[in-house]
C-alpha cells in the first residue's frame, strides 16, 4: 500500500551474495526417530536485500534461522551443507569469527531480554563485546540506539528494566541490542507474531527504515503471507524442510508456480468472498522423519500424479531472469493453466 | 449410531475372549491371599482390639466398648488359628542341639539355615505379589484397556527407564516387606526376647554337662550381651544357647535383627500416617487456594507461615511429655501422637511444594472451559487439578517419609518419642554408641547404615517419580544421567 | 471447489434479539487486602445487541477487553455494572442453578487448543464433561451423543479413547468445538478460535464453524484480532478499544467505509495485498501503545493516539506537525508521571538533583525541530520543559490545560452513521467538525 513496492534488486546489483546457503541439512535425533527438520535448503541473500522464508509451523523455518546463527542445540546437528557468509564457510570454520555480524530477533521479545538487567546494561554489554565501548561512551551509544529504534524518552528508558516495556517497545529494545553489534545480516524469526497489528505496522516500518539507513540484509521468517508480501524482496516458501518455491515477491503472489504456494495463498480468508467457503488443503504437514523419497506435498496435492509419489521432483527454473524456481514436476510452461483450475 | 454400538459390542466380545486369562489371574491373587489370610486377619483384628481397648472409656467394665474389645480379641485368637504359610510355626528356627542333631528346627536344619529359608520364603512370596501385579497391569494395558496410549503410560515407562529411581524402589520394597513381615522375619519375637523375657524358657545344649538344660530367656540374654571387645555376639553367629543372631546382639543381650525388624514397622507406620495426614491437608488446602486464589490463598499462606514458625522439636518434646500419661500418648507406644505432630507441623512444607504446581494448573484454560459449562468447583478440583498434583504429592511424600524415619530415629536416639521397650532404630544406635570404637561396633553401625540406605532409597524413589512426572525431564535427557550420580 | 453458503445476511434481515447488553462494565481488582491500585477497566460501558442466528465479530488489539466481554457473557467473570438481558432475565444477576441453566444455553471455544483440553482425559471424557455435569439423560445416551458430536466436527469414532496429546492443533480445536456443542446450546462464544492455527488449518476450522452454524442455527460471538477472518465470517462487526465499543455495524459497511478513526487505523495497518481494507485507505501508523486500562483517558479513550484528534479551539491554525509534536511530548510526560520510578531516582527527585541534565530539553529540541509555535504556546512549552525533570505531573497538567482538545474533555457519544444502523463513537461525527474520513 503506502510502502513502495519491493523491486528485484538482484537485477541491478552485481555483488557477491552476503550469505549463501547450500544444501543445508539439519537433523534432530530423538529416541523414536530422526527428524530431518531442514532437508537440503539452498538460498542466497545479497547485501541490503530482504529475503523472506515463509511456511507453516513445523516446516523448519526457525531451525533454518538457528542453523545460520550456529544455535542448533542437542539433540540437533547440522549434518551437511554450506553456510558461506562473507567468504567464511561457517559450518566448517565455526561462527566465532563472525559473531555479531549476524544478529537474530526472536518472536517473543520478553524471552529475549534478561529481566534482572536494565535495557541499557544489556545494550552496553553487546557494545562492549563487539565494539569495545565502555562507560559513558557506551551509555551514550546505547541511548542513540534506543532513539534509532524509535523509543521515546530514551535517556530515561535506558535505565529501565524489561518488565517496564510494553511488547512493541521490548521488541524495539531487542532490535537495538542486535544493532549494537553493527550486523550486516539481521535474521528476524517471526518478529511481529506476538504483537498487535498496529504495533506490527510500527515494527515493520522501523525495520524498513533501518534497512535503508544501515544497508542491512534481512532474512525475514514468518507464517504471515501479508507481512512477507510487504517486507520481502524475494520469498522462499518452505514445506516440510524443503524449499518448494523461490521467487521475487510480486511474482510469487501474482503467479505462484508450486501447488502448495497456490493453496496457501488461497486459504487466506481475505482472498475469498465472504459468502464462499474457504479453499483448504486437506491433511496435515508431514513430519520429515526420513530421507525424502518423493514429493512431500504429494499426499495433499490436488494435482498429484503417480510420478509425484515415486521420485523427488527437481527444482525447476521457471524464469531465469528473475530467478523464479519451483520444486514441482509441473513447474514451467504447462502448469500455468493448471493453476487456474485450482 | 450403529458404529458406536458395534464398538461397544466389540469391546464386550474382546473381554469374553480374555476371560480365561483374567480368571486365572484372579485365582492366583486369591491363592496368594489365602496363604497369608490368617496373618492379615490377626493383624487387623488385633489392631482394632488394641485401638478400642485403649480408648479411655474402655476401663469401665461391662461397657459396650469392653465387649467390643472382647469380640475382636476372640476374633484375633480365631484368625491366629488359621494356618499361614509364612509363620514361625511352619518354618521354625528356635530349636536346640541335643548332642546329635537339631531339635525343633525346620526339617532338623540348623537355626541359621531355617531362618534363612523363612526369610527367603517371605521375600519370594512378596516378589510373587509384585509379579502378579506387574502382569496384571501389563495385561490390562495391552489387552483390556480400550485406549492404546495414555499419558500415564509415558510416566511409567519413563520411571522404568530411570535406574536411580528403580534402585530406590527396590530398597523401599525390601524395607516395606521387612516392616510388614516383621514378626515372621525375626529369629525370635519381641514378646519372647524383649517384653517378657522372664516369662519364656528355652532349651539349650550345655557343653560342659553335655545335657539339654532349660533357661529363662532373660537370663540367657544376660549371658549373651555385646559389650565391648571381650563379651560380644557378632552378626551371623550363635550365642552359647544355640540362638542364631543375624545382626548380633545388643548390649542387653537381645537380638538386634528382631529389634530392627520390629522397629522398621514402627517407622513405616508412623511415617505413612504422618505423610498421609499431611498430604491430605496439603492437597486440600493447595487445591482450594489455587482455585479461589486471592484472599483464600493469602489466608492459607498466613496459616502455614504461622505453623512453620512453631519450633517443631520443642513442640515434639513438650507434647510427648505432656501426653505421655494420657490415653492418646499410649497408642502405639506414643507413635500415634508422634505421627500427628509430624503431620500437623509438616504439611506446610508439602503444601509449599505443591502450591506452585496447583496454581499453574489452575491457570490452564481447561479450568475455564469446565467453569464455562457450569462444572462445580469440587468436581473441577478433583477431575482437572488433582491429577496434576498427585505426582508431586508422591514425590514429596516419598522424600518426607525418609525425613520422618530420620526424625523418629533422632528422637529415640535422644530418648524421646517411642517409649521403650518398643523397638526403634534410633534407640539401637543410642544403646550402641558407647561401643562404637570397641569390638561391639555392629550395634550402632548396622541400624545407622540401614537408616541411611532406607532414606536414600525413599529419596531415590522420589527423584525417579519426579523425573517421570515432570514433563520437563522428558526433554532434558541429562536428568536421567544426573540421577546416577546423585 | 467451493459452494456459496447461506447465512451471510446483513443487518436488515436479522432475526429477533437473543441478548441485549446495556452499559456493561467488568473491572478487575487485585485481591490485596489493603489499598491497591485502581481497578483494571477491562470492559468499560458497552451496549450491544446480538440477534438470533447472526455472527457478531468482535475485534480489537490485545488487552482491549474483548475476551473479558466474552467471559462475562458465560459467567466466568462477574460484571461490575450494567445488564445482559436474555428473554427478560438479567444474567449478570444469576448465580447457582440459574447460572448453570444459562450455561447450558451457551458454549465457549477457547483460543489455545493446547491449553483448553485437559490432557489427562480421553477425548470421550472431555466431550462428556458438560453432559455429565448437567446430568444429561442417561450415561448410555451421553456416550451416543459424544459419538454424534465427534462425527459432527469431522472426527472419527476411534478418537473417543485417545488423549489430546495425540492430536494436531486443528483437531484439538475441533474437540473444543464438540465440547462447546455438547449441550445443544443456541449461542457460541468463540474466543480467538483460529488464531493459534496455521493458515491452511484455520481455513478448515472456519469452514466447519460456518457449516455448523447453518446446520444447527447457532448464534456466534466471534472474538478475533485477525480482521481478514472477521471479514470472512462475521455478519456484523464490533470494534473495541480500551474497554469501549468504537464502532459497530454490518461487516461490509464497516470494512468498506470505516467511520471511526480507530477502525480506519486498524484496517490500514494490515499488511499484504489480501487485506480486507478498502483500496483507497492510506496506511496510518499509530503512535505508541494503548493507555493503561487502570488509568484510561478522561475524554475519548482513543484520544492519546488518534490521528484525527481535534485541535483546541484557540490553536485551530496550528500546523499538523506542530500538533503532532505536542501530542508526542504529552505522551512522554504522561509516561513519566505514570511510571514507577526506582528508589534512587525518587531520592534524586526529592533532593532536587537532576538525573540526566540533557534529557527533557533534548527531547523537546528533537521533537520541535523546525517547528514554529506561537509565543504563547512556546511559553507554555518552556514552562513544562522546566518543570518536567522534577515534577512531570505538574508539567503534564500545564500542557494539558493549554492544549485542551474537546477529545480530551468529552467522552464521545454514539452516533448513527448510516442507514444500516451502524454506530460509531467519535466527536468528529458531530455536525460542527469535519468527519473522520476527511482528515
Amino acid at each position: 500500500m503506502s510502502r513502495p513496492a519491493p523491486t528485484d534488486r538482484r537485477a541491478t546489483r552485481g555483488d557477491e551474495p552476503l550469505l549463501s546457503v547450500r544444501d543445508l541439512r539439519t537433523v534432530f535425533y530423538t529416541d523414536k526417530e530422526t527428524i530431518h527438520a531442514v532437508d537440503g535448503i539452498s538460498f542466497d541473500i545479497y547485501p541490503g536485500e530482504t529475503v523472506g522464508l515463509v511456511g507453516e509451523s513445523g516446516s523448519g523455518k526457525s531451525v533454518t534461522a538457528r542453523s545460520i546463527l550456529g544455535l542448533v542445540d542437542e539433540p540437533g546437528a547440522i549434518e551437511n551443507g554450506e553456510i558461506r557468509f562473507k567468504n567464511t564457510e561457517l559450518v566448517k570454520e565455526g561462527w566465532d569469527d563472525r559473531r555479531g555480524e549476524i544478529a537474530i530477533i526472536f518472536q517473543d521479545p520478553s524471552n529475549a531480554l534478561n529481566p534482572v538487567y536494565t535495557i541499557g546494561n544489556q545494550i552496553r554489554e553487546a557494545l562492549n563485546i563487539h565494539q569495545g565501548l565502555t562507560g559513558a561512551a557506551a551509555r551514550e551509544r546505547a541511548i542513540e540506539l534506543l532513539e534509532a529504534v524509535g523509543i521515546p524518552d530514551a535517556p530515561r528508558r535506558v535505565d529501565e528494566y524489561p518488565h517496564q516495556f510494553s511488547g512493541g517497545m521490548a521488541q524495539r529494545a531487542v532490535i537495538a541490542i542486535s544493532l549494537a553489534c553493527d550486523p550486516d545480516l539481521l535474521v528476524c524469526d517471526e518478529p511481529t507474531t506476538a504483537l498487535d497489528v498496529t504495533i506490527q505496522a510500527q515494527i515493520l516500518d522501523l525495520l524498513t527504515d533501518l534497512q535503508q539507513k544501515e544497508d542491512l540484509a534481512i532474512l525475514f521468517i514468518t507464517h504471515d503471507m501479508g507481512v512477507i508480501e510487504e517486507t520481502a524482496d524475494r520469498v522462499n516458501v518452505i514445506y516440510a524442510g524443503e524449499i518448494v518455491e523461490s521467487a521475487p515477491t510480486e511474482l510469487l503472489f501474482s503467479d505462484p508456480e508450486h501447488p502448495y504456494t497456490t493453496a496457501l495463498l488461497e486459504s487466506i480468508p481475505g482472498r475469498t468472498p465472504p459468502d464462499e467457503q474457504l479453499p483448504t488443503i486437506e491433511g496435515e504437514v508431514p513430519t520429515p522423519n526420513g530421507p525424502s523419497e518423493a514429493c512431500r506435498f504429494a499426499p495433499r496435492c490436488p494435482l498429484a500424479v503417480d510420478e509425484c509419489r515415486e521420485k523427488v521432483p527437481d527444482t525447476v527454473s521457471v524464469d531465469d531472469r528473475v530467478e523464479h524456481s519451483a520444486a514441482c514436476i509441473f513447474a514451467g510452461e504447462e502448469y500455468g493453466n493448471r493453476g487456474e483450475e485450482l | 449410531m450403529s458404529d458406536a454400538m458395534s464398538r461397544r459390542e466389540r469391546v464386550v466380545g474382546l473381554t469374553s475372549n480374555l476371560d480365561t486369562t483374567l480368571s486365572a489371574w484372579f485365582a492366583v491373587g486369591v491363592v496368594l491371599f489365602l496363604l497369608q489370610a490368617g496373618a492379615v486377619g490377626t493383624f487387623f483384628t488385633g489392631l482394632i482390639a488394641d485401638f478400642v481397648g485403649i480408648l479411655p472409656t474402655a476401663d469401665a467394665s461391662g461397657s459396650l466398648l469392653a465387649s467390643v474389645t472382647e469380640l475382636f480379641e476372640s476374633l484375633q485368637r480365631q484368625s491366629r488359628s488359621v494356618p499361614t504359610l509364612l509363620s514361625r510355626d511352619v518354618v521354625p528356627n528356635g530349636g536346640y542341639w541335643n548332642g546329635e542333631e537339631w531339635v525343633g528346627t525346620f526339617l532338623g536344619l540348623s537355626p541359621a539355615v531355617s531362618w534363612a529359608i523363612r526369610v527367603g520364603l517371605v521375600y519370594l512370596y512378596s516378589l510373587t505379589w509384585v509379579a502378579w501385579a506387574v502382569f496384571g497391569y501389563r495385561y490390562y494395558r495391552r489387552e483390556i484397556r480400550v485406549a492404546d496410549w495414555t499419558p500415564r503410560d509415558d510416566m511409567i515407562d519413563r520411571f522404568l527407564s530411570h535406574k536411580w529411581g528403580l534402585f530406590g524402589a527396590a530398597i523401599v520394597f525390601f524395607f516395606v516387606v521387612m516392616a510388614v513381615f516383621a514378626p515372621t522375619l525375626g529369629p525370635t519375637t519381641v514378646e519372647q526376647n524383649m517384653r517378657n523375657s522372664y516369662a519364656f524358657e528355652i532349651s539349650y545344649w550345655n557343653d560342659q554337662t553335655q545335657t539339654v538344660e532349660q533357661i529363662l530367656v532373660g537370663e540367657a540374654n544376660l549371658n549373651s550381651q555385646s559389650r565391648g571387645d571381650l563379651s560380644r555376639v557378632m552378626p551371623m553367629t550363635y550365642d552359647e544357647y544355640g540362638r542364631f543372631h543375624p545382626f548380633g546382639t545388643m548390649p542387653n543381650g537381645r537380638d538386634l535383627f528382631t529389634f530392627i525388624a520390629a522397629g522398621s514397622r514402627i517407622s513405616l507406620v508412623i511415617g505413612l500416617l504422618s505423610v498421609g495426614v499431611s498430604a491430605l491437608l496439603a492437597v486440600s488446602l493447595a487445591l482450594v487456594a489455587a482455585y479461589y486464589k486471592g484472599r483464600v490463598d493469602l489466608g492459607t499462606v498466613l496459616i502455614s507461615d504461622g505453623v512453620m514458625a512453631m519450633p517443631q522439636l520443642l513442640l515434639l518434646i513438650l507434647l510427648t511429655t505432656v501426653l505421655s500419661e494420657s490415653w492418646v500418648g499410649n497408642v502405639y507406644s506414643g507413635g500415634f501422637v508422634l505421627a500427628l505432630i509430624f503431620a500437623f507441623t509438616g504439611w506446610t512444607y508439602m503444601w509449599r511444594s505443591i502450591r506452585g504446581p496447583a496454581l499453574q494448573v489452575s491457570e490452564r484454560a481447561w479450568i475455564d472451559a469446565a467453569r464455562s459449562f457450569g462444572q462445580r468447583p469440587r468436581t473441577i478440583m478433583r477431575k482437572h487439578m488433582l491429577p496434576y498434583i498427585i505426582g508431586y504429592v508422591l514425590v514429596y511424600g516419598s522424600m518426607t517419609l525418609g525425613g520422618a524415619i530420620i526424625a523418629i530415629s533422632g528422637l529415640s536416639f535422644l530418648g524421646l518419642g517411642i517409649a521403650p521397650p518398643t523397638p526403634e532404630w534410633g534407640r539401637a544406635i543410642n544403646l550402641g554408641q558407647d561401643y562404637v570404637d570397641t569390638g561391639s561396633w555392629h550395634i550402632s553401625l548396622i541400624p545407622g547404615a540401614l537408616i541411611t540406605l532406607v532414606v536414600t532409597g525413599f529419596n531415590a524413589l522420589g527423584d525417579g517419580i519426579r523425573d517421570a512426572v515432570d514433563p520437563q525431564s522428558d526433554s532434558e535427557s541429562a536428568a536421567a544421567g544426573r540421577g546416577g550420580g546423585a | 471447489m467451493s459452494s456459496p453458503t447461506q447465512g451471510a445476511d446483513t443487518g436488515s434481515e436479522r432475526g429477533d434479539t437473543l441478548l441485549e447488553i446495556r452499559d456493561l462494565k467488568t473491572y478487575y481488582t487485585d485481591g490485596s487486602l489493603i489499598g491497591g491500585e485502581p481497578p483494571v477497566r477491562a470492559v468499560d460501558g458497552i451496549s450491544l445487541e446480538i440477534a438470533r442466528g447472526e455472527t457478531l465479530g468482535l475485534v480489537g488489539e490485545s488487552g482491549c477487553g474483548k475476551s473479558t466481554l466474552g467471559r462475562t457473557l458465560v459467567g466466568l467473570e462477574s460484571a461490575t455494572d450494567g445488564t445482559i438481558a436474555v428473554d427478560g432475565t438479567d444474567i449478570t444477576e444469576l448465580s447457582g442453578s440459574g447460572l448453570r441453566e444459562w450455561q447450558q444455553r451457551i458454549g465457549m471455544v477457547f483460543q489455545d487448543p493446547q491449553e483448553s483440553l485437559n490432557d489427562r482425559q480421553t477425548i470421550g471424557e472431555v466431550i462428556n464433561g458438560p453432559l455429565e455435569t448437567h446430568d444429561w439423560k442417561t450415561p448410555a445416551k451421553r456416550e451416543e451423543r459424544v459419538f454424534t458430536l465427534l462425527d459432527q466436527v469431522g472426527l472419527r469414532e476411534e478418537h473417543f479413547y485417545r488423549y489430546p496429546h495425540q492430536f494436531s492443533g486443528g483437531q484439538r480445536q475441533r474437540i473444543g468445538i464438540a465440547r462447546a456443542l455438547a449441550l445443544e446450546p443456541e449461542f457460541l462464544i468463540l474466543d480467538e478460535p483460529v488464531s493459534a492455527l496455521d493458515v491452511s488449518v484455520q481455513a478448515r476450522v472456519i469452514n466447519l464453524l460456518e457449516q455448523l452454524q447453518e446446520e444447527l442455527g447457532l448464534t456466534y460471538l466471534f472474538i478475533a484480532h485477525d480482521l481478514s477472518v472477521i471479514r470472512h465470517i462475521a455478519d456484523r462487526v464490533a470494534v473495541m478499544y480500551l474497554g469501549n465499543l468504537m464502532e459497530v455495524g454490518p461487516t461490509e459497511r464497516v470494512f468498506d467505509s470505516p467511520a471511526n478513526p480507530y477502525t480506519r487505523s486498524l484496517l490500514s495497518a494490515i499488511p499484504g495485498s489480501s487485506t480486507p481494507a478498502p483500496d483507497n485507505l492510506e496506511r496510518i501508523t499509530l503512535r505508541g501503545t494503548p493507555p493503561n486500562p487502570r488509568h484510561p483517558p478522561a475524554g475519548c479513550p482513543f484520544a492519546t493516539r488518534c490521528p484525527g484528534k481535534i485541535k483546541p479551539a484557540e490553536y485551530e491554525g496550528l500546523s499538523d506537525e506542530a500538533f503532532d509534536a505536542i501530542e508526542a511530548f504529552r505522551d512522554v510526560l504522561r509516561d513519566r508521571s505514570r511510571r514507577e520510578t526506582g528508589l534512587s531516582s525518587q531520592l534524586k527527585r526529592r533532593l532536587g538533583i537532576r538525573g540526566d541534565g540533557r534529557s527533557v530539553e533534548a527531547i523537546v529540541g528533537e521533537l520541535f525541530k523546525n517547528i514554529d509555535l506561537s509565543p504563547k504556546a512556546q511559553d507554555v512549552l518552556d514552562q513544562a520543559t522546566e518543570a518536567a525533570e522534577l515534577d512531570p505531573e505538574e508539567a503534564l497538567a500545564t500542557v494539558n490545560e493549554e492544549f485542551n482538545s474537546v477529545c480530551d474533555r468529552e467522552s464521545p457519544a454514539e452516533h448513527e452513521v448510516d442507514e444500516t444502523g451502524r454506530r460509531s463513537r467519535c466527536i468528529r461525527h458531530r455536525a460542527e467538525h469535519a468527519s473522520p474520513g476527511d482528515t
